[in-house]
């Protein structure tokens, strides 16, 4: 059994400090709960763990002006109970809110969700549609920061390199009267996996929509965007037989795959209905 | 109030379990809390086949890893394979089931136990574990037991045929009885194999005894595998000793050997003390499971809602080793009609081996799987007769006095039909959906479920009882306690008849060594079993406490009574006698302070099986669940908005607890109605963890309203009837019955899960 350093800065400060002692294969983590189920079923210890849960920076929830930023750290029983998230992105607070059981909540991060890539990841569709930025730090102590859509580029697969860690997010808040919603499908209640989420953020005047993002999870590789739907209703009257053309061109943009928690074709059923009534309400 | 007079202190009221509190302080050592100085760690090496020829297995490169004891393959066994009887004192004939510890000739299921390592710490093992080669040649396997079934199937074992056994139930001509019917509605019924999922998962720890006892102490259900553990190492019975300390859940799943074996292997071949626990995706490849059941069900029925006929056809997967499968398939058979009275039956059950996990026992061991057939298929009729389903069932509900379809007669109490009433009362008028996408349905089911274990078995249960020189009160009883309260209800009984408090009342349970034997915790038995050994002994300590009373203070026996820890007079009060005086004059005069007690069940010859006429059971527990769900059609999700039970309990001994197995039966049976399945591709099972095998949730259930009818009925002790598994046999039925009833759609498989109800909703 070989050795594993294990490192836990405290700051900003401290993490800077110890990058450079950081070997090649070297892994971010912060609530583990996706680490030790991962390890357990076989994956790779690396050289060393940079715990990233208690640096005081990447647990802030901020808002300067109209940006809102969100520490990698901040966990998702913070988020759903923080009140700058649940007055201006309500649909990230219920993904929060749906993930796991309490317990998994009190441990899980944003930064850990996102950094993971499960297409199912709960807080991704919701992100998609804030437009948010993800924001990096390399060993060699630069940083960068890319939007959301670029991050995920295939299963499990993203844009962030092997010398990066993930510091935090940032997006614009929507503004005051965008309707939004998050969904998830589960096959139970409690502690479930998405088998088909979504996210929807819709600006309108009236029956118009003049803005409309909508995100899926778990209806391909990667947690996606519609760009057929956003484009076929944008500037449009919403009525029933628009919501119809949505949900039918919602499946271009998706290739769900069947598996242990569900059927392609039930996940394109569903994504279709859980976005027609999603129209529905918020054009009703 | 006494047990004198009927109007018990303890025995039906609301009293929190003696033993709650050491449990939720965490005080109770359960098997695996135990620490022996130097034990080593057992894990098992199991196979990545579901079938195939083991050729060859090398161990030498494990045995060769730092701190490494033993690796053990099915050659280092004594008796590797054994067959085990069934029946506990009597061994009946008819079937032998094969037990292997150690897989050899064929691996029969993905998960099988191959080969064992010991060693100092969990991490070696797994290093070990890594090096053992196990040369193997994958063969075709079989997966589906119709298939198994058909002529030149591959063979799971070595027999020559997949068929274990098959039964019959013959009432009345069936054809005369079709010939009458106004309608037949023919369906056929699929359900899955679904786990126990308890807490604890399979743990032990053993030693060598100074007196040279080999000694187990194990999360079972069943100290007396002693005798099989002894069996296998070739040593005496008396020279093996289980312990069974609480136990974190059981369900069935505990019924049959576990980590015994390998424990006491390790044990007699290192003479070194160990322990193991499986992972949670050890237990679930691992122990037996509920049997998978394709049920074919023709029902004829007159315009005015009499049956008339009832033809079933089943077909069990028993999975790759025989286990207990025959005897789950013969409650199936007897049961299959469900709690109505038929006039003419024909029941035909076939249990066949494939190379899935093996089945076993599952809370309802085989009662569950046709309640779901026969009470969906209540609701199918009465759906083809345009009549309410309760309507249905009252016009056909077995009453006492009745015959089931095998001639035997329910001589004891049988409330089905109030219950049936009680839960459709409960549920009340259907909500209103306020939603478009959302609708109402509410459905019921009734169950007619066995309880203590077939009567041939001639079944038996010893309880100790003394009362100590103070006043207090021992019980030596060779329970189980698997969280049901097995313990906690003895004391009840003896404190009861005895007239002292529950916390009077010391008992030890679940020790071979020093514990009468007293059955399996199983079969819904130990309550009906042990009570009944319990009450007689406390019974005997009581009639001898009161004659030497009676001699004592020179009044009559009928004048005398024993509560509040008292020998009281009733007549005359100021007599009153503190118990703790009246035992020291027994104690000097020689008078017996306890006894050992034998409960034996009423025992019948085996049942005929050519007609399936006979007596199986000895007595059913009667009840009925009723849900109300609001399924959303945009995705299928049946969310339980109400969910009322409603049971014949005989006599409630602690009526708390008897409500909390009330509503975990509930529980347990949605999980089986709404997400509950293994799933397989070729014999490996795909979901073998709980993130993945799905058990409902505390946000999956709502609060559960729950009714007791008090028959004083049944054959335990005060006419109290088993609960264990009957409160959880009509669940799933009842929640599909809610669905369809939603839908206007029928399900006719398990589970029943978004899915498959938007799939309905689509067709
Ligand atoms: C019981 C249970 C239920 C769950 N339910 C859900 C659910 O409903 N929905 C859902 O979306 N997820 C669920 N998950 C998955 C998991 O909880 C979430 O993905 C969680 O947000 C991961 O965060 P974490 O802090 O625990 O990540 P960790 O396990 O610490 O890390 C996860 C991965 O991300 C990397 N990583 C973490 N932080 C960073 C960082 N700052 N920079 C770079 N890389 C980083 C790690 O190296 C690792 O590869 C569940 C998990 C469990 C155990």
């Amino acid at each position: 059994m070989s050795e594993v350093k294990y490192f836990r800065p405290k700051s900003y400060k401290e993490l800077n400090d110890l990058l450079d002692q950081l070997p090649d294969f070297f892994l971010a983590v912060a609530g583990t709960t996706d680490f030790i189920p991962a390890t357990r079923n076989g994956a790779p210890y690396p050289d060393a763990i940079l715990d990233i849960s208690q640096v005081a920076e990447f647990l802030l929830i901020k808002k300067d002006d109209l940006r809102i930023s969100i520490g990698a750290a901040v966990t998702m029983a913070d988020l759903f109970t923080n009140k700058i998230i649940v007055e201006n992105a309500p649909a990230l607070a219920s993904a929060a809110k749906s993930l796991g059981a309490p317990q998994t909540r009190n441990r899980a991060t944003i930064g850990g969700n996102i950094a993971n890539a499960s297409p199912s990841a709960d807080t991704a569709p919701v992100l998609l549609t804030l437009n948010a930025d993800v924001h990096f730090l390399a060993k060699d102590g630069s940083t960068r920061q890319i939007p959301l859509t670029g991050f995920f580029q295939d299963y499990k697969k993203t844009a962030m390199r092997a010398d990066e860690i993930i510091t935090g997010f940032s997006f614009d808040a929507p503004a005051s009267d965008t309707w939004s919603r998050f969904a998830k499908i589960g096959q139970r209640n409690g502690a479930t996996i998405s088998v088909v989420n979504m996210a929807v953020l819709i600006s309108k005047e009236g029956t118009r929509c003049t803005d409309l993002k909508v995100a899926f999870g778990a209806v391909g590789p990667v947690p996606l965007r519609s760009p057929s739907v956003e484009s076929l209703a944008t500037g449009k009257i919403m009525d029933q037989e628009l919501i119809g053309k949505c949900a039918k061109a919602l499946q271009l943009d998706i290739s769900p795959i069947s598996d242990i928690r569900g059927s392609a074709e039930y996940r394109r059923d569903v994504a279709a209905n859980i976005l027609a009534r999603a129209l529905t309400d918020a054009f009703a | 109030m006494s047990f004198k007079d009927k109007n018990f202190r303890i025995v039906g009221k609301p009293m929190p379990r003696h033993d709650a509190w050491e449990k939720v302080l965490g005080n109770v050592s359960y098997a695996g809390d135990h620490e022996i100085p130097g034990m080593l760690h057992v894990k098992v090496l199991r196979s990545e086949y579901a079938a195939a020829r083991l050729i060859a297995i090398d161990t030498s490169a494990a045995l060769a890893v730092k701190g490494v004891e033993t690796v053990l393959t099915a050659e280092d066994v004594p008796n590797n394979e054994t067959v085990t009887k069934f029946g506990q004192t009597h061994t009946v004939g008819g079937f032998e089931g094969l037990y292997r510890v150690l897989a050899e000739k064929k691996v029969r299921f993905f998960g099988e136990a191959v080969a064992i390592v010991a060693a100092k710490s969990p991490e070696i093992c797994d290093e070990a574990l890594k090096l053992i080669r196990v040369e193997y040649e994958p063969l075709e396997g079989v997966f589906d037991p119709a298939e198994a079934l058909k002529p030149g199937a591959y063979l799971v074992g070595e027999d020559d045929s997949n068929l274990i056994c098959q039964y019959k139930v013959r009432k009345g001509d069936i054809g005369a009885g079709f010939a009458k019917a106004d309608v037949i509605v023919e369906n056929t019924y699929r359900v899955p194999q679904v786990d126990h999922a308890y807490l604890e998962t399979e743990c032990g720890s053993a030693w060598l005894a100074e007196d040279g006892v080999l000694t187990i102490r194990a999360s079972t259900q069943v100290i007396e595998h002693f005798r099989g553990i002894a069996e296998v190492l070739g040593l005496p019975q008396n020279k093996v000793r289980v312990i069974a300390p609480m136990v974190g859940g059981g369900f069935g799943g505990k019924e049959d050997i576990t980590v015994e074996t390998f424990l006491a292997l390790v044990v007699f071949k290192t003479s070194k003390p160990c322990t193991m626990t499986w992972t949670r995706e050890e237990s679930l490849l691992s122990h037996g499971k509920r049997h998978a059941y394709t049920m074919k069900y023709k029902t004829g029925a007159s315009s005015d809602g009499k049956l008339v006929a009832l033809e079933v056809d089943i077909l069990s997967d028993a999975g790759a080793y025989v286990y207990l499968s025959p005897w789950i398939l013969l409650y199936s058979t007897v049961k299959a009609t469900g709690p109505y009275n038929i006039e003419t039956v024909k029941v035909d059950a076939r249990t066949v081996l494939t190379n899935n996990i093996f089945a076993s026992a599952n809370r309802g061991f085989g009662g569950v799987q046709v309640c779901f057939a026969y009470e969906r298929q209540m609701d199918e009729v009465a759906k083809a007769l345009g009549m309410d389903p309760l309507e249905l069932r009252r016009k056909n509900f077995l009453h006492q006095g009745d015959a089931l379809a095998t001639g035997r007669v329910l001589e004891h109490a049988v409330e089905t039909e109030q219950t049936a009433i009680n839960v459709r009362k409960m549920l009340g008028e259907k909500t209103v959906s306020d939603k478009a996408n959302i609708l109402i349905g509410q459905g019921i089911a009734s169950s007619m479920m066995s309880y203590g274990r077939m009567t041939f078995l001639h079944d038996t249960s010893r309880s100790y009882v003394s009362i100590e020189l103070d006043g207090s009160v021992t019980i030596r009883c060779g329970v189980q306690d698997i969280g049901c309260g097995q313990k906690s209800s003895l004391a009840s009984i003896a404190a009861e008849v005895l007239g002292v408090e529950l916390t009077d009342v010391t008992v030890y349970f679940g020790d071979t060594a020093l514990t009468p034997l007293a059955g399996t915790t199983t079969a819904t038995r130990q309550l009906y079993m042990s009570g009944n050994a319990t009450l007689k002994a406390a019974q005997y300590i009581r009639d001898n406490l009161l004659n030497k009373g009676a001699e004592v203070l020179k009044v009559a026996v009928e004048d005398l009574d024993l509560a509040d820890n008292k020998l009281v007079v009733d007549s005359d009060p100021s007599l009153a006698m503190p118990l703790a005086e009246l035992v020291k004059i027994c104690a000097s005069d020689g008078v017996e302070l306890f006894n050992l007690a034998q409960f034996n069940a009423p025992a019948r010859e085996f049942m005929d099986f050519t007609t399936g006429q006979g007596q199986v059971f000895a007595d059913f527990t009667f009840g009925s669940h009723g849900i109300e769900v609001a399924v959303d059609t945009d995705t299928g999700k049946a969310e339980v908005l109400k969910y009322v039970s409603s049971y014949d309990v005989g006599q409630a001994l602690n009526t708390l607890s008897a409500e909390g197995q009330i509503e975990g039966g509930a529980i347990y049976g949605l999980g089986y109605g709404m997400t509950e399945e293994i799933l397989y591709e070729k014999g490996r099972a795909l979901n073998a963890n709980l993130a993945t095998y799905l058990i409902p949730t505390a946000m999956d259930v709502p609060d559960i309203e729950v009714d007791m009818i008090e028959s004083h009925g049944g054959i335990g002790p005060f006419g109290a009837k088993g609960l264990g598994e009957p409160s959880s046999v009509p669940s799933a039925p009842a929640f599909v019955n809610a669905v369809c009833n939603a839908i206007g759609k029928s399900l006719s498989e398990l589970p029943a899960t978004p899915e498959r109800i938007l799939r309905a909703l689509k067709n």
